[in-house]
Parts: C-alpha cells; sequence; structure tokens
C-alpha cells in the first residue's frame, strides 16, 4: 500500500489553518451515503476495533500520514475498514469515545459528497495552478547502466492542504528509478518574493538502454480547498489540461501567477471546505543515453559504471591449514552498485573457495550512490607453510574518461600452519569424556568398527590370494614341463602317418606317392635331431651337417626332390631296395640324439 | 519399523517414553547397529529417539536391506565367500578340472554381494553423525559468525556431507543442510584409534 502522507502548507499572513488531517481522531468519509455505496472508516492505531449495530465493517487495510504544521511534524497510522448497510436509516459507529454518525440513503441517492459537486461549487481562493513537480539530474548524457542522483521536487502554494497520494513517478521507456525515501525532505522556499512549500525526494536514475529518450514525472495529490462564496473560475483548469500546461511555463513564472490567483479571492478562502484529486506533471525530461563500448571491455566486466577502489584483506590474524578464513573484498566509490559483483577467490590447489556473500553500506544520503560493498568468501588453505592470496581483478567503466578501467587488489601473504590430528586424536577423548548410559555400549562401539579398518585383516587376505597364486603357479610350471613331450608326440604322430603313406603307395607302385611321403618321413625324423623345422631339411643340409654317415639320407631327399620336381622318379622294381633303405635311415637316425 | 512399532505400543499403554539426552540417542543407535536383529536393542532406541523427540532419519531401500546384518558381519560373510572362491579357484588350477571354475565363479558372486550390502550399510553409518549438544546451530557457513537458520535438537541424527576443520557440512532428516561444529556431534562409528 502505497503510504499517504498530508502535507499542509502554512498559511499567509499567519493564518490560522484547520490542520483536520493531523489530528488523530476517527474519520468516516463520506458521512451520507446510499445503500449500494460504502464509506470508508480511518481508526488511528492505538483507538480499538470499531463497532456499530446494522451497519457492515470490513477491514481493508493500513495507511500512515505525517502531517506537518507549521513546521511540526506528527505522524499517525490509520487501520482502514469499509463501511455498508443493507437498508436506509442513521447510523453510530462508536470507536473508543468517539461516535460517528452515518445517514445512509435509499439505493440510488447521491452521496453527500457527490451531490455537492454536482451542485457546481467550485473552490473560491484557487484560480491558478496549485502545485509544480520538477525533475533534476545531474546531466543529460547518461551511459547505459550508469546511476545519476534524481531529485523531485514537488512545491505547493501557501495556504492549500495538500495529501500527497502516493510518490513521484517517473513514466518513460527504459529509466529505472531508485527506491523513494518514505519521507520526503520538506521546506520553505522563495520564489519571485513569494513563499512556498515544497517536498523534495532524492534518489538514482539509470537509462537501460541507447538513444534519445524522454520522460514525464507525474505526482498524484489531494488537495483540500475553501469553497468561495462566489463561483470563480475553476482554479484546477490548468491543472487538468483544460487551460495552459502549468509546467510548461518556468517554476517562477507560475508560482507568480498562482500568487496573483490566490490574492485575487480573498476572503472566499475560508468558505466551504471542498477536495480535489489531482495529477502534477512534469516538464518532459530529455537525456541522451550512450551505450558502453564493446573495445576494451574486460572479461571479468560485469556492468559497473562509475568511480571504485578495491582492497582485499583476511579477517583472521592466524591460518591453520583447512581451517577456514574469510576474505574480505571491499569496492567503494561511487556508481551503481547493484551491478558491482567480484569473483572473488577461484580454488586451486593451495585454496579452497566458497561461494561470497555481499553487503552494501551507502553513505547516508546518497541514494545507495555512494558506499562500500563488501564482498566475504570462506576460502581454507590446503597446505602449509606460506601461501599467498593472488591479486584479485575489479573491472568498471568510468563515465569521466569514457574508458574502461581495471584495478586489482594486493596480494597477501599467509603463513599457514600445519593442521593438527583433529579426528584420530580429539574424537577418541571426546568419546572417553562421555558418560556411558547404556551398559552394552562400549561392546556396541567395538562391534560396530568393521574389521577392515584392522590391520590383521588385510594380512588375512594374503592367504587366499597366495592359494591362488601357488596354483598359478604350478599350472605353469606343469605346463613347461608337458611342452616338449606333446611335441615329440606330435612328431611320432606324423611320422606314423608317413609310414603308413609309404607303405599303401609302395603295394600301388605309385613311386611319385611313395618318394613323396618317404621324403616327409624323412625330415620329421632329421628336423628333431637337428632342432629345425622339417620343411628345413634338405639333402644339402644333411650332407653339411652329417657329412658321409648321411650320405644315404641325402642321396634318397635328393631322389625324392628330383621325383618332386623333375618328375623322375626311380623305377618302381626299385621301390623295394629304396624302402629297406629308408626304413634302416629312419630307425638309425631316430636312435641317435 | 520395530521402533515406531513399540512408540505405538508405548502410546496406546499411556507409557511416557524416558527423556533422554543426545548421548544416550547415540550409545542406543550404536547398540542398535552392531546388533541390528536384536529386538530389544531396536526398542531401546526407539525410546531414545521419543524421548528426545527425534525421528529416525531415512533409509534407501538398498540401506534397508543391508540391515538385516550388521557391518562387520556383512564383512565376514563377503571375505568368507571370496576366500571359498579363491579356494576353488585353486582348486581348479590345481587340479584341472573344469566345474571348480563354475563353483568358484558362484563363490565369488556371492561375495560381492556381501561385499555391496556392506559397502551400502559402511557409508551409511560412516556418514551418521548425532548431534551431542544441546542447541546446536545449523550455520550457513562455517564460521562462528555466519547465519543461523535452524537448530538442531540433540539426539537428532545427521548425515554429514563435507568436514572442513573443525567444522562439519550436515543434512537433517528435513533436507536442510548447514554446517555445524563438529564439537557439537558425535559420530555413530567411532574412530579406530
Amino acid at each position: 500500500m502505497t503510504p499517504m502522507m498530508t502535507f499542509l502548507t502554512t498559511a499567509i499572513l499567519g493564518a490560522a489553518m484547520t490542520a483536520s488531517g493531523a489530528v488523530a481522531t476517527p474519520q468516516l468519509e463520506p458521512d451520507r451515503i446510499a445503500v449500494d455505496q460504502a464509506a470508508v472508516l480511518r481508526v488511528p492505531a492505538g483507538s480499538g476495533a470499531p463497532s456499530a449495530d446494522g451497519l457492515e465493517l470490513s477491514r481493508t487495510g493500513q495507511s500512515s500520514e505525517m502531517s506537518v504544521v507549521n513546521g511540526r511534524v506528527s505522524q499517525q497510522s490509520f487501520t482502514l475498514y469499509q463501511v455498508t448497510a443493507q437498508r436506509p436509516g442513521s447510523y453510530s459507529i462508536q470507536v473508543g469515545d468517539t461516535a460517528l454518525t452515518l445517514e445512509v440513503a435509499p439505493a440510488g441517492a447521491q452521496s453527500q459528497s457527490q451531490s455537492r459537486s454536482a451542485t457546481g461549487a467550485r473552490p473560491a481562493a484557487q484560480d491558478g495552478p496549485l502545485g509544480l513537480l520538477h525533475v533534476a539530474l545531474p546531466h543529460r548524457k547518461l551511459y547505459v547502466g550508469e546511476a545519476v542522483p534524481v531529485t523531485f521536487k514537488a512545491a505547493f502554494r501557501p495556504g492549500a492542504e495538500v495529501t500527497l497520494n502516493g510518490q513521484p513517478m517517473l513514466r518513460g521507456q527504459a529509466f529505472v528509478v531508485g527506491q523513494l525515501p518514505e519521507q520526503p525532505q520538506q521546506g520553505d522556499e522563495l520564489i519571485a518574493g513569494e513563499p512556498y512549500h515544497f517536498a523534495r525526494w532524492s534518489t538514482s536514475l539509470s537509462v537501460a538502454s541507447a538513444g534519445k529518450t524522454s520522460a514525464v514525472a507525474t505526482l498524484p495529490v489531494v488537495v483540500r480547498y475553501q469553497q468561495a462564496v462566489e463561483p470563480a473560475q475553476d482554479p484546477f483548469g490548468s491543472l487538468l489540461g483544460t487551460d495552459q500546461d502549468p509546467f510548461t511555463s518556468s517554476p517562477s513564472a507560475m508560482m507568480r501567477s498562482m500568487m496573483q490567483r490566490m490574492r485575487g479571492f480573498g476572503g472566499g478562502f475560508f468558505g466551504a471546505a471542498q477536495e480535489r484529486e489531482l495529477t502534477l506533471r512534469s516538464p518532459a525530461l530529455a537525456v541522451q543515453v550512450v551505450a558502453l563500448p564493446k573495445e576494451g571491455r574486460p572479461a571479468d566486466f560485469s556492468g559497473a559504471v562509475g568511480h571504485f577502489d578495491v582492497s582485499a584483506s583476511i579477517v583472521e590474524s592466524t591460518a591453520t591449514q583447512y581451517e577456514p578464513l574469510r576474505l574480505r573484498v571491499a569496492i567503494s566509490g561511487q556508481g551503481n552498485f547493484d551491478r558491482v559483483t567480484t569473483a572473488g577467490l577461484a580454488g586451486d590447489g593451495d585454496w579452497r573457495s566458497y561461494p561470497s556473500t555481499a553487503t552494501f553500506a551507502a553513505l547516508q544520503g546518497s541514494a545507495g550512490l555512494v558506499g562500500t560493498k563488501t564482498f566475504e568468501q570462506a576460502i581454507a588453505p590446503q597446505k602449509s607453510g606460506v601461501l599467498q592470496v593472488p591479486a584479485l581483478r575489479f573491472s568498471y567503466f568510468d563515465p569521466d574518461r569514457g574508458a574502461y578501467v581495471t584495478k586489482t587488489t594486493e596480494p597477501i601473504s599467509l603463513q599457514i600452519a600445519p593442521a593438527a590430528v583433529q579426528t584420530a586424536a580429539q574424537q577418541p577423548q571426546a568419546a572417553a569424556q562421555q558418560p556411558d548410559s547404556a551398559p552394552t555400549a562400549g561392546v556396541a562401539s567395538r562391534d560396530l568398527v568393521p574389521p577392515y579398518r584392522h590391520g590383521w585383516f588385510w594380512l588375512l587376505q594374503l592367504f587366499p590370494l597366495t592359494l591362488v597364486l601357488l596354483a598359478l603357479w604350478r599350472r605353469g610350471a606343469a605346463g613347461r614341463a608337458t611342452a616338449p613331450r606333446a611335441l615329440r608326440k606330435e612328431r611320432d604322430q606324423q611320422l606314423q602317418l608317413r609310414r603308413a603313406q609309404m607303405k599303401r603307395a609302395l603295394a600301388e607302385g605309385d613311386e611319385g606317392a611313395y618318394f613323396e611321403a618317404a621324403r616327409r618321413a624323412l625330415q620329421a625324423r632329421l628336423s628333431e635331431r637337428f632342432h629345425i623345422a622339417p620343411e628345413q631339411v634338405s639333402a644339402a643340409e644333411v650332407e653339411g651337417r652329417l657329412g658321409s654317415e648321411g650320405r644315404e639320407a641325402a642321396r634318397l631327399l635328393g631322389a625324392a626332390e628330383r621325383a618332386r620336381f623333375a618328375g623322375r622318379a626311380p623305377h618302381a622294381g626299385s621301390l623295394a631296395e629304396w624302402d629297406a633303405i629308408i626304413e634302416c635311415e629312419l630307425e638309425l637316425k631316430g636312435a641317435r640324439p | 519399523m520395530t521402533g515406531a512399532l513399540l512408540a505405538v505400543a508405548l502410546a496406546a499403554l499411556g507409557a511416557q517414553p524416558p527423556s533422554t539426552t543426545g548421548q544416550e540417542v547415540l550409545q542406543a543407535a550404536r547398540a542398535h547397529w552392531a546388533a541390528p536383529r536384536d529386538a530389544a536393542a531396536a526398542a531401546k532406541l526407539a525410546r531414545a529417539r521419543d524421548g528426545a523427540g527425534v525421528v529416525a532419519p531415512e533409509a534407501t531401500r538398498l540401506e534397508s536391506a543391508a540391515a538385516l546384518l550388521s557391518q562387520p558381519e556383512w564383512t565376514w560373510a563377503s571375505m568368507g565367500a571370496l576366500w571359498a572362491a579363491a579356494g576353488f579357484l585353486a582348486a581348479a588350477l590345481w587340479s584341472r578340472k573344469k566345474q571348480l571354475y563354475g563353483v568358484a565363479g558362484a563363490a565369488a558372486a556371492l561375495g560381492l554381494v556381501a561385499g555391496a550390502a556392506d559397502a551400502a550399510l559402511a557409508r551409511r553409518l560412516d556418514r551418521e553423525v548425532v548431534v551431542a549438544q544441546a542447541g546446536a546451530p545449523l550455520r550457513v557457513s562455517p564460521f562462528t559468525t555466519a547465519q543461523s537458520d535452524a537448530t538442531l535438537a540433540p539426539g537428532e541424527e545427521v548425515a554429514s556431507l563435507e568436514r572442513l576443520g573443525g567444522w562439519l557440512e550436515v543434512r537433517d532428516g528435513q533436507g536442510r543442510t548447514g554446517w555445524i561444529d563438529s564439537a557439537a556431534v558425535e559420530p555413530l562409528v567411532p574412530p579406530h584409534p
């Protein structure tokens, strides 16, 4: 709910005015309604709950009002109720010691204030603009994201009771206005020799997009004035846009016009009270917004625009390995602090880092534009000895220089003490101090410890491991022992096969097949003796290795090779002689190592 | 489950659970996990939790199944099965009987299942700590000056996530995480000296 503030100007010439809004009494507005209408009951805080027979009271919210009468400031909170009735009649509302009366007319009738307005009653004292609204910026050229102070100033001529029905709003594309103070600064000023009262709000303003743009500020107010005896020109005509726009003129000219009209009403000023809701509008505020340059933009630039300094420090005076420390990075200066951020220290082998938290302390009255933003980050040294917190960077855009600026902190060297043996030493000690409330607790604690935390458990595992390794070794050794035997067995089988082929060829008289089988049989036999592959055994090889002893074998291999390659096999009639020789050679060569 | 049934039975009988401290919950929890099939130990733990006004932490299905045996029992079962597998393997290598390889494989599979249960239970028990001090603040960062959003009740069983110096990052039964002074808690499984 927008806080409502009553703003009462002082009367000229010391005329005393009734500050009805400043008196903390229950108020009912209007005091005459129809059955299908509602009245608003304002109950000051601490007055108790209202009660009324025949009326329905619905609580709708709260409001806070500040009143200034001749420089004295008072503030009062009200609870708001909506009052409705089902039947016409006269009702009494009791609020504490105060009794209020509400007249309810049949449905379709007009309420008191509406009927009075309908009669065409006009305010007596005013025929000119009652108020002004002005927006002030330090300069009209801004960078995107740059935050500058902005001031909204509303001025009201004396003699009118003005209630601020909200706060100033800036209507324009891409304008971002900071939070306005709930209570504006107030004072009196002279314009063209005339006193007037003003309210001023100061906050920050930034623009989100580049280009030429403009905005208009508005301020809703409720003006209560004295009804004139003689109808006069509608004093709000100009404010409502039916007359000249009061804000296209200079403030001093408007105030002079306002004062002249004010003086023209004379005694009509203190007639019957009347009030009206108005919206003050400021002259258009034109600014040129320049985009931030892309050239030279640092990688760590986060959008901060202004003037800043950065420093870093460690909060703790002593440091221990693995014990967290607090790294504070303070960025102070002037600018848009909502965009001021730093990544802090990145974790590496020396440091473990955690997300940082930020706090902002603004200079009082600076609308959040001047102050210090402090980032606190938990970092834990992972090593002992001398460690260094490296320099940290912070980049921002300087609007005066029109360039990016990067500032760095000073590196911080720290002596890190080695970590104490914590878990093994402290926890058993703490456990020893515990009261043993359960009789089985000690046994249970021992039984909870898994066996693999003991060294003997792992020693035990050597047994099955040794068993498997032993079995593997034995199998390997047996394999190595059986390898030559298997080879010899295979060669014997080959020899038997070749001999069978020889006998079959001899029986069939096939000389080619006989000599081929005989050659292979002799090669198999001699290869075993020579320790070479069977196909490497040739006539020349046999003669070279055995000399005269191998003459018959060489002759046989030569005859077999001739039969194989030249097709000149010995005659079949001599095969029997050859067979005797071959058998003899096979036996001989096989018998000798 | 047993604890919950006992609590219901106590409530039905109008019996008031005794007031307990975090230490009593800790000792009862240690006794229960050392002998998980012991109904008396389970009942004692349930009474201690009721007295401290805390509830049992939730367990996964694997952890619940693994709670049939104590962790040392799972360790021995796993070790025995793997030893048997090693023996059968050695016999198969020695005697060249191929059917022994199958027996060794089956024993090894049993050993691995028991080892998985052992690991699941160890993962839970090794992380679990019990709040032993009253009014232990749960802080957002590991500093005594850090903001505290909650306070852990004595006897509350929480899971430790990370240790940083003298601080433990823990998660309680409501899923809240934060840092607590490690002096305020006791590990469920006591450290082996």
